[in-house]
């Protein structure tokens, strides 16, 4: 930034020839000049660079040493003000562009969302646009407090947010409400099979045990009860709980069409180039290419601006249609299937799983993967007495 | 024993750093580049050789391709590949 502020202040590159030059280097420090760049060509030369308003200085001091200057380039200041005086569209340019510059950073032009987790970008600024705050949007005339109340109405799943305005960059900063953890539950209520199976181990913390190791059990069946019978006094309700662990077989399917459609990712795209100026104005638009009947649009969009630093209300909007292929989803989904439920039982399984195995069936235009699995887990499930 | 001037003395015992009194300062970064502050004057330049007024003595500066990238009063920056430093009363 200092060496782009000497330049535009302008700077002189020159040649010193005369015997002893550390002699004039020693006169120009005691002068002040700053003197830079320098190069020794032989004993009686030196190269420099300096400013050009100190450049009548060391002429003086040159001429008082015994030394020959010779000026060898001028750069920046005058020059450059002689050349944009001569050039004058381009200092027009210069000064549109500054000002376009200028006035754009009283707009929004780019946003940037910080802290989504389970709220996508697109809903908060979708909402957003609800509020009045889009692409365009005068920043000053943002009200913090309105947009953050009318945010969290639309957004029940927000607990904070805030827009902080730089430049012609939103960021939005949002903080997602959290669950509230389950408290303890002191209802009375059974212990239930979640799933059918043959129990291998029971352990009653609290309750009445109606199954032991060895039962086949099927599901919904009670395996410890709530209610506690008594000698003396009238049946006791409480909270079941116990782990009951049992082996059971498991049976997931999923289906999905013989016959897909996937984006083909070489060849035959057409593409649509749109430049937007400020929110609307479509000001180029054409479609070079042929219209494809089956396909997807994706949409890729450049701001002209420095990340981070700025963005002018100018977009290349580029929409790449790309056709869509039918293809045989037997080819290469069904390994895809089969992890998806292979990762779908361990997400359900409560213990471990002993063995798996799958079977590919095709039926009615449908691609049928089944899993059987063997679990040893714990089926305990609390049910809660009905009033 | 040497005599300290007064500034000076009165400088350590205030703890100000040295070149706030004007004594003389080198930083080296690598062998690649060296800051000269409150030196006294160049007494020689060469591709080789940097000569300088150092204090009560000079220094001496010795290496290939030494260039003064910059100078002004107070400050110097040498460039280049610093092989050796010498001091001389």
């Amino acid at each position: 930034m200092l060496h782009l502020w000497e330049r535009i202040r302008g700077l002189a590159r020159v040649e010193l020839r005369g015997a002893e030059p550390e002699r004039l280097l020693e006169r120009s420090r005691l002068e002040g000049l700053t003197l830079r760049h320098l190069e020794s060509l032989d004993a009686c030369t030196l190269r420099a660079e300096l400013r050009q308003e100190e450049l009548p200085a060391l002429e003086r001091l040159a001429r008082g040493c015994g030394f020959s200057l010779e000026l060898l380039s001028l750069r920046g200041g005058r020059q450059t003000g002689r050349l944009l005086r001569r050039r004058r569209v381009l200092l027009l340019s210069l000064l549109l562009m500054g000002a376009v510059l200028a006035a754009s950073q009283l707009f929004v032009w780019q946003f940037r969302v910080l802290g989504c987790e389970r709220l996508s970008r697109g809903q908060v600024l979708r909402a957003l646009a609800d509020c009045g705050v889009e692409a365009g949007t005068f920043a000053p005339g943002i009200r913090q407090e309105e947009v953050r109340s009318r945010m969290l109405t639309l957004l029940p799943e927000l607990e904070w947010m805030t827009v902080n305005v730089s430049g012609s960059r939103a960021t939005v900063l949002v903080r997602e409400r959290r669950e509230t953890p389950e408290l303890r539950r002191t209802a009375p209520a059974d212990i239930v099979a979640a799933r059918p199976g043959i129990i291998r181990s029971c352990t009653v913390l609290e309750g009445l045990a109606l199954a032991e190791p060895g039962d086949a059990v099927l599901e919904g069946e009670i395996l410890v009860s709530g209610s506690v019978e008594s000698l003396s006094q009238p049946p006791r309700q409480l909270r079941a709980m116990a782990e009951i662990r049992a082996e059971t077989w498991r049976e997931l399917i999923a289906v999905c069409p013989l016959e897909m459609l996937r984006i083909r990712e070489q060849g035959a795209v057409s593409r649509r180039f749109s430049l937007l100026l400020g929110k609307n104005l479509r000001y180029l638009d054409w479609i070079p290419g042929k219209g494809l009947d089956e396909c997807v649009t994706i949409v890729h969009e450049y701001t002209v601006g420095a990340e981070g630093l700025f963005a002018l209300p100018l977009t290349l909007r580029v929409e790449e249609r790309r056709a869509l292929l039918p293809t045989d989803a037997a080819a290469d989904r069904t390994e895809e299937m089969k992890a998806a439920l292979l990762r779908r039982l361990e997400a359900e399984t409560d213990g471990e799983i002993l063995e798996t195995g799958f079977s590919v069936g095709r039926r009615d235009g449908l691609l049928i993967v089944t899993l059987q699995a063997h679990c040893l887990e714990n089926i305990a499930q609390t049910r809660e007495y009905v009033p | 024993m040497k005599h300290l001037p007064l500034v000076q003395k009165l400088g350590e015992k205030l703890e100000l750093p040295g070149e706030a009194l004007g004594e003389p300062k080198l930083s080296i970064w690598g062998d690649r580049l060296a800051l000269l502050e409150n030196h006294g004057g160049i007494l020689h330049w060469s591709d080789e050789l940097l000569a300088l007024r150092w204090g009560g003595g000079s220094l001496l500066l010795h290496g290939a391709d030494l260039r003064i990238r910059a100078m002004d009063g107070a400050v110097l920056l040498l460039s280049g590949t610093l092989t050796k430093l010498e001091w001389k009363e």
